[in-house]
């Protein structure tokens, strides 16, 4: 059958070179067998059926619409709400927070009352604090060092990671672009397989590694392996596969080395996916628990993202504090790279 | 990807900003905080037996004693004893200056005047006699009014008359006539007298055989009639020491019962008497002892000890760590709040009880403080409830 059209095309286009215009006859259709005025009738019918459709389809759509704004709009609330939450909350003086929350945190085990008891009243959930006072602020940056201590731990655990992740990823998937052999291939598959895992499943492994290399209990337990993981290089691998070789034989051909092929060509291509990582990983490095809980038993190394689970113990009129301060380096980060972010997950199709 | 970028820098200018105050906050941290949390001891309460023993000081004072004073006016020229020298009777204790220039002029003054006195109250005599002459003449002449003799005589008497007057009006020209001029000139003898035999005090004596004790004479001090200049104590008087101690410790306390001393030379100090402190008579007694001693030093202090039977309490504390105010006896209790900062201590008031005190520790009851840290002393003035450090916080 495509071979009767393909001959039918060729026919019509060795006649079109000549200028022979040989006019095609159309089939007989229903409309065209009708007498003219039954079919004026007809088209009339017919339009007005269509217009009933259309009405319909619009309605439908804009009952769609509607209901998906709602829900869109109800997810988008829920969404942000905890975090207006914790902000706004941050600014009520501890006895207020006692007395609206008081009644869950005394709840949980391990609370000032040192035992659990059932919540016989509902907490009281405000947004607007009944007397604005920054006391959980100054309680926090001026009465706690410590809290300013495990802020310090956050940062100094979180940058190197990022920084050294990135720095190991980009020459490594350079290579992985650069030398497609078997042997690497299957060393890419075992990033992936490595990458696919679970970070319980290598926990125990890194427990041991960092027992041999006797840097257990210093910042280098948790700094190394987040420096060596595969994340990135699988995703920045993926991204440099995708520039085009064409460039980089140019660079060979004028001359260039694998240096000047990797800093010249490759990265400049790769900002936007490399900031990408930068904000992801600075987010999940910055809330990481396990790690640090794990490898680092002195609490005085360890980072606030630990001791945000407890904050509310002892004292609960901090917590919202602790919170709220908490969230600033990420927001920061992630204003600060947001088209990065956006242009960098659109390229790489990091999801 | 042709989509415009927004502008990004003042994100990193506040990036910078906050990494600059966090750095900052973190370098002052404790220092801010050692400013806002005052520093303060505790010390973990725990119960057992106070040996409490009541005390109370006072000086040892003589039965009898000679107070030395002397006369007004005098100059004090030499001192010849000192605190606790033994003096026998009339023993020199201090020397007098003589006379001084201004006190003979002030005496001469005096004798002056008397003269003016008596002399006025003779012109004064002679005057009335002269009078009395001049009316007798002329009640005579009145009689006899031819008599030449008579005549002469009223002459006579008026001449008598004006020479009196006048003698008088040159003695009181200047002050007038001198009201109960007697009585004033007894006054000017006694006083001429006093102060001659003032002057003629050269040196003090002692009154008896002692110790002399108290000497508040200075070489150049004017002496006055009513400061004592030194107390001389008899060699055979008692001393005595006058306690003032709680009515409850007084109790166990009868004459004769003996109260140790921290006095070295004290031999023996025995209960004379239990009286009421006439100031709090309900809840304070005077508790006067008779004192036998090796030597005796008057107004020496002496604390009197009176030891009572040891009792077990459940809460002892350090003495400073009770404070008091309008509502009674209270104690700090610090609470500690574990917290995933590290612990963090608050004081919070308890009110007391002060059962017995021994001045070291003090034995209180209350609320259940079993294994509570009491605060036994603070750099600052507390609140209740506010946040405090243990002194060994920044090793925590």
């Amino acid at each position: 059958m495509e071979e009767n059209i393909r001959e039918e095309r060729r026919k019509q286009a060795i006649l079109a070179r000549h200028h022979i215009y040989k006019e095609k006859v159309q089939p007989q259709s229903y409309v065209s067998s009708l007498p003219p005025s039954e079919r004026e009738e007809f088209i009339e019918k017919q339009r007005a059926a269509n217009a009933v459709k259309l009405r319909r389809r619009k309605v439908k759509s804009s009952i769609a619409k509607v209901f998906g704004v709602i829900f869109l709009s109800g997810a988008a609330f829920i969404a942000i709400m905890p975090i207006f939450f914790t902000f706004l909350n941050s600014f009520m003086s501890s006895s207020e927070i006692e007395g609206n929350y008081g009644v869950v945190f005394q709840s949980l085990p391990g609370s000032t009352n040192e035992a659990s008891r059932f919540i016989d009243e509902a907490p009281q959930l405000q947004l607007i604090p009944q007397e604005v006072s920054a006391d959980q602020y100054s309680e926090i940056l001026l009465k706690n060092p410590s809290y300013l201590f495990r802020y310090w731990n956050s940062i100094l655990l979180t940058v190197p990671i990022v920084i050294g992740q990135l720095a190991v990823a980009c020459m490594a998937s350079y290579s992985f672009m650069r030398y497609r052999k078997k042997r690497r291939e299957v060393l890419f598959f075992f990033y992936i397989i490595l990458m696919l895992m679970p970070f319980q499943v290598t926990l125990v492994p890194n427990y041991i590694m960092n027992q041999t290399l006797n840097i257990l209990d210093t910042p280098w337990a948790v700094i190394l392996p987040g420096v060596f993981s595969t994340f990135s290089v699988y995703i920045l691998t993926k991204y440099m596969r995708r520039i085009p070789k064409a460039y980089i034989e140019a660079a060979i051909i004028d001359g260039a080395g694998e240096w000047q092929i990797f800093t010249k060509v490759v990265m400049p291509n790769c900002k936007a996916p490399v900031a990408a990582m930068a904000i992801l990983l600075f987010i999940d490095y910055w809330n990481m628990v396990e790690q640090p809980l794990v490898m680092l038993q002195d609490e005085g190394m360890q980072p606030l993202s630990v001791f945000l689970s407890k904050v509310n113990v002892g004292d609960i009129g901090l917590a919202f504090a602790a919170c709220a301060l908490y969230m600033i380096p990420p927001l920061l980060i992630f204003l600060r790279g947001e088209d990065q972010l956006v242009e960098g997950i659109s390229q790489s199709g990091i999801k | 990807m042709s989509e415009k970028t927004k502008n990004r820098s003042w994100v990193t200018k506040v990036i910078i900003v906050f990494v600059a105050f966090l750095l900052l906050l973190t370098f002052f941290s404790n220092t801010i905080m050692n400013l806002f949390i005052p520093k303060v001891v505790g010390k973990r309460i725990g119960g057992g037996a106070l040996s409490f023993t009541d005390k109370a000081t006072s000086q040892i004072e003589p039965v009898t004693s000679y107070e030395i004073k002397c006369a007004e006016g005098r100059k004090i020229e030499t001192v010849l004893v000192e605190d606790y020298d033994q003096v026998k009777k009339d023993q020199v204790l201090l020397k007098l200056k003589y006379r001084s220039v201004e006190d003979q002029g002030v005496l001469e003054d005096l004798k002056k005047d008397l003269n003016d006195l008596e002399k006025e109250s003779y012109y004064a005599a002679r005057v009335s006699q002269a009078k009395a002459r001049l009316k007798l003449a002329k009640k005579q002449l009145k009689k006899n009014k031819k008599n030449a003799a008579f005549k002469t005589e009223v002459n006579d008497a008026k001449a008598s008359l004006s020479l009196a007057q006048k003698m008088l009006s040159d003695v009181t020209g200047f002050r007038g006539v001198t009201k109960n001029r007697k009585k004033k000139i007894e006054e000017v003898k006694k006083l001429i007298g006093e102060m001659e035999k003032r002057f003629d005090i050269e040196e003090v004596k002692s009154p008896a055989d002692g110790m002399v004790y108290y000497v508040q004479a200075f070489v150049g001090d004017n002496t006055n009639e009513k400061t004592v200049l030194m107390v001389v104590i008899p060699n055979e008087t008692e001393y005595t020491i006058t306690f003032n101690f709680s009515s409850s410790t007084a109790e166990s306390l009868d004459p004769g019962t003996e109260i140790s001393t921290d006095s070295h030379w004290v031999e023996e100090c025995t209960v004379k008497t239990v009286k009421p402190d006439p100031k709090d008579p309900r809840n304070m007694k005077l508790v006067k002892c008779k004192v036998k001693a090796e030597m005796f030093f008057p107004g020496e202090n002496v604390t009197g000890y009176i030891g009572r039977s040891n009792s077990n309490y459940d809460y002892l504390v350090s003495s400073g760590a009770v404070f008091k105010d309008n509502n009674g006896s209270f104690v700090y209790v610090i609470d500690e709040t574990k917290s995933p900062f590290g612990n963090t201590y608050k004081v919070r008031r308890v009110d007391v009880s002060v059962l017995a005190t021994d001045g070291v520790y003090t034995a209180i009851s209350g609320e259940d403080l079993k294994s509570k840290i009491i605060l036994i002393r603070s750099e600052a003035a507390l609140e209740d409830g506010q946040r405090v450090r243990l002194e060994d916080y920044g090793a925590k």
